[in-house]
């Protein structure tokens, strides 16, 4: 019973159990996949003024993004032209330049060397010509996406491909950010997104939950490698919002009411709903562990607390913390369904005896799909 | 080589009470020579009291889009050229025309996704709309962001055309008015400011970037166009990301270092020609005295029409505008600009 797939009685999953579990294919992804993809990094608003920046994990790469006084962003590697020190932490405001911590040597917010104590110990080389090591930045309705490349293969567009048009309704420009929420799920990254694309779950583990949408009439598929998804909602929901016109975001018309559920390859949920749109950023931490950093926008009018959460009653949780109850099962909170399956899956994969039985027809298509993407980018075959 | 094609006027459209759109009918056979690219002026050759005159003019027309080839001429005081088209030249009449050249022009990003900042300042419109245009029809991602000076309200070149552009959203004008006459109407954006410094740094802020790939153009008289540029590189844009068209040339640097009575040859399309040159005089005149074909437009250093590679001997040029770096190191000269600094020259335009 040493190999997993001897226990496959249909189609079977196109990774390996180690793939999840080992140290060796976390550095991999991390080497051959996020640092050669577009990713998420955070929103327009988070550095609205010049000189606001953020740092962010792009793979290996810890790259910062920073808004120049002309107003437009742009990415450099976090890292030291002298010794490699790491130039910004988290988040801030540095307008009248950048100045390493070990040295003080300063670059402007355009990334150029602009001053270096005691020059002269430094006369045999031409600083004149060093700069921040650039990474590429850009921007897509409201939201920050970078790539450890300052010449990317390709631009952000057509990283997309065709996934803008089944993107939706949402502008997430014109909202504004309620609390994030940030989990740590000990599962690994993939079981996370897996079960986040998962059409087959949602009729069952999420029963309770989740039941306002038609996963019935769920239209789903990929769009380049992107995973989009679309679920109406049901009758009750419908009437419900009906009569509750004034949570609904004013970009998303009755004819888009519904649940818009997508994956950015690889790892960036973006989920927009009738009051809200959220980003859930999947993060990689180790092969068993994974962060899972949820930002949620809605309109001026839902921020205020009490309407926020009257509105947000009827999604079973979505974002009212935890119920209080031991039992996830019980809670009455989808994320806590969600990590109890995710940690559970990961778990079992110590069991020699772990293996996927079978993939089912349609609503697991995004699974396997997903892996592919996945072996592809580390160049193995399936 | 200078070549001039007779083009009859098809049409002539009142633009303002100083400026008048040209059409040019263009027969069939010439189609492809005078399709040329948004950004792109043609050189007229007009007759004027049995003088020929010279002068470039930015195609206002939109190749890449289809329609027929315009320009736009603002009536300058005592101007030659921009006061007989305004006043004179009627429909039917056939002017002497260069096919389309010049470099302000546009490459798309493979993603057709950027934020276009557009500059311009009176008659500086033309190839503003040229590209403007062609932007919002062939780029659906890129947004364009626009600030437009003008002294009154009625001086405003294609303003109705630039209002009902106005409604594709990824659209924002600003219009700048300077003089003390000037006054609002209704729906779009006035500022009753001139555009400076201070301006366009709040322009950039009211306006940030869609898309983080941007590129500027500026077109307009030379005040305007250097607070423009001045303020874009204070700012930290990129030279790289700048595109410049100048009109008018600005006051021109002497050098005390020419050579007086230098002997100069050029070559044009394999026939050469010599020529003695005075100090202070450019080598363009004195050799088309001598018989030499050199095309030539502005005679201001700044349309590029008179450029010859320089093959012996150096040369002084107090304005250059219409060479880039690299034309410049591969020793391109203008001969408009270019006065010897050494006894011998010699240069080909081929
Ligand atoms: C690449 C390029 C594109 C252009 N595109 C356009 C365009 O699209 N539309 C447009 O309207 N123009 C355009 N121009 C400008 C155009 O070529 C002419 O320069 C303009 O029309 C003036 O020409 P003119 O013969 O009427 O005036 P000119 O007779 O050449 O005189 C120009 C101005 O200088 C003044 N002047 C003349 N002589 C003197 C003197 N000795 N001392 C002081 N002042 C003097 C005149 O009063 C006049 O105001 C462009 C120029 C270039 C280089
Ligand atoms: S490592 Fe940054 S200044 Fe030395
Ligand atoms: S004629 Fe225009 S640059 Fe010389
Ligand atoms: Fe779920």
């Amino acid at each position: 019973m040493s190999n997993p797939m001897e226990t496959a009685f249909g189609k079977t999953p196109l990774l390996p159990a180690e793939a999840y579990t080992s140290q060796d294919w976390f550095d991999r992804e991390q080497r051959d996949l996020f640092s050669t993809v577009w990713q998420f990094a955070g929103f327009e608003k988070d550095v609205s003024e010049p000189g606001d920046y953020f740092t962010v994990q792009v793979g290996l790469h810890p790259v910062f993004v920073v808004r120049g006084d002309d107003h437009r962003l742009r990415a450099f590697h976090n890292i030291c032209r002298h010794r490699g020190t790491q130039l910004l932490r988290a988040t801030g405001q540095s307008s009248t330049g950048i100045v390493c911590p070990y040295h003080n040597w300063t670059y402007s917010i355009n990334g150029e060397l602009i001053s270096v104590p005691q020059r002269e110990v430094f006369a045999s080389v031409d600083l004149d010509a060093v700069g921040l090591h650039r990474a590429s930045v850009e921007t897509w309705k409201g939201m920050v996406f970078v790539h450890s490349d300052p010449e990317p293969e390709s631009g952000l567009m057509t990283w997309l491909a065709s996934f803008p048009d089944h993107f939706g309704p949402h502008e997430p420009a014109n909202l504004v950010e309620v609390d994030p929420i940030i989990h740590e799920w000990k599962a690994n990254w993939k079981i996370v997104v897996e079960n986040y694309i998962d059409g087959y779950h949602l009729f069952h583990l999420h029963a309770a939950t989740l039941d306002m949408y038609d996963h019935a009439r769920a239209e789903s598929g990929f769009r380049g490698p992107h995973f989009a998804f679309y679920e109406p909602p049901v009758d009750d929901m419908r009437s419900w919002l009906a009569s509750n016109r004034s949570y609904i975001l004013d970009d998303v018309g009755e004819k888009d009411w519904g649940a818009f559920v997508h994956m950015l390859f690889p790892a960036t949920g973006l989920t927009g709903l009738e009051m809200s749109f959220s980003v859930f950023q999947i993060i990689p931490l180790g092969p068993a562990l994974t962060r899972i950093h949820i930002r949620n926008l809605t309109n001026e009018k839902n921020r205020s607390a009490a309407r926020w959460e009257a509105g947000l009653s009827r999604l079973g949780g979505w974002f009212s913390k935890s119920q209080g109850a031991d039992d996830p099962l019980a809670s009455g909170d989808f994320m806590e369904e969600d990590r109890y399956a995710c940690e559970q899956q990961q778990r079992a994969m110590q069991s020699p005896l772990f293996g996927v039985g079978a993939t089912s027809d349609g609503y697991e298509d995004g699974v396997l799909g997903f892996q592919r993407n996945v072996a592809k980018h580390l160049g193995e075959e399936v | 080589m200078s070549r001039a094609f007779r083009l009859r006027v098809a049409d002539l459209r009142r633009e303002t009470t100083e400026a008048v759109s040209v059409v040019f009918d263009v027969p069939d056979a010439l189609a492809s020579t005078f399709r040329g690219v948004e950004g792109q002026h043609l050189v007229l050759r007009l007759d004027i009291d049995g003088r020929e005159v010279r002068r470039p003019y930015s195609m206002s027309s939109s190749p890449s889009i289809g329609g027929p080839l315009t320009i736009t001429v603002k009536s300058m005081p005592d101007g030659v050229a921009s006061v007989y088209i305004n006043n004179h030249l009627r429909v039917g009449d056939e002017v002497s025309v260069e096919p389309p050249a010049g470099n302000f022009v546009l490459r798309a990003n493979r993603d057709g996704y950027r934020t276009y900042y557009l500059f311009a300042g009176g008659s500086g419109v033309t190839p503003i709309m040229s590209h403007l245009r062609a932007i919002l029809h062939s780029e659906p991602r890129s947004h364009v962001r626009m600030a437009y000076a003008n002294r009154e309200s009625k001086s405003i070149i294609f303003n109705e055309e630039l209002g009902e552009m106005e409604s594709d959203g990824r659209f924002r004008l600003v219009h700048y008015l300077s003089g003390s006459r000037a006054r609002s109407w209704g729906g779009s954006d006035v500022r009753r400011r001139r555009l400076d410094k201070e301006e366009i740094r709040h322009f950039l802020a009211d306006h940030p970037p869609v898309s983080q790939d941007c590129r500027y153009l500026i077109c307009g008289p030379p005040g305007l166009m250097e607070a423009v540029e001045g303020a874009l590189l204070d700012l930290g844009v990129p030279h790289s990301d700048v595109l410049l068209e100048r009109f008018t040339p600005p006051p021109a640097k002497r050098s005390d270092h020419v050579f007086d009575g230098a002997s100069v040859l050029v070559d044009v399309a394999g026939s050469s020609t010599s020529a003695v040159i005075k100090a202070g005089d450019t080598m363009l005149r004195p050799l088309i005295a001598q018989g030499a074909d050199i095309p030539f437009a502005c005679e201001s250093g700044i349309c590029g029409t008179c450029m010859a590679k320089l093959v012996t001997g150096e040369v002084h040029m107090p304005i250059t505008f219409a060479l880039s770096e690299a034309q410049k190191s591969a020793n391109q000269i203008l001969l408009c600009q270019a006065q010897p600094t050494t006894e011998f020259v010699e240069a080909t335009t081929t």
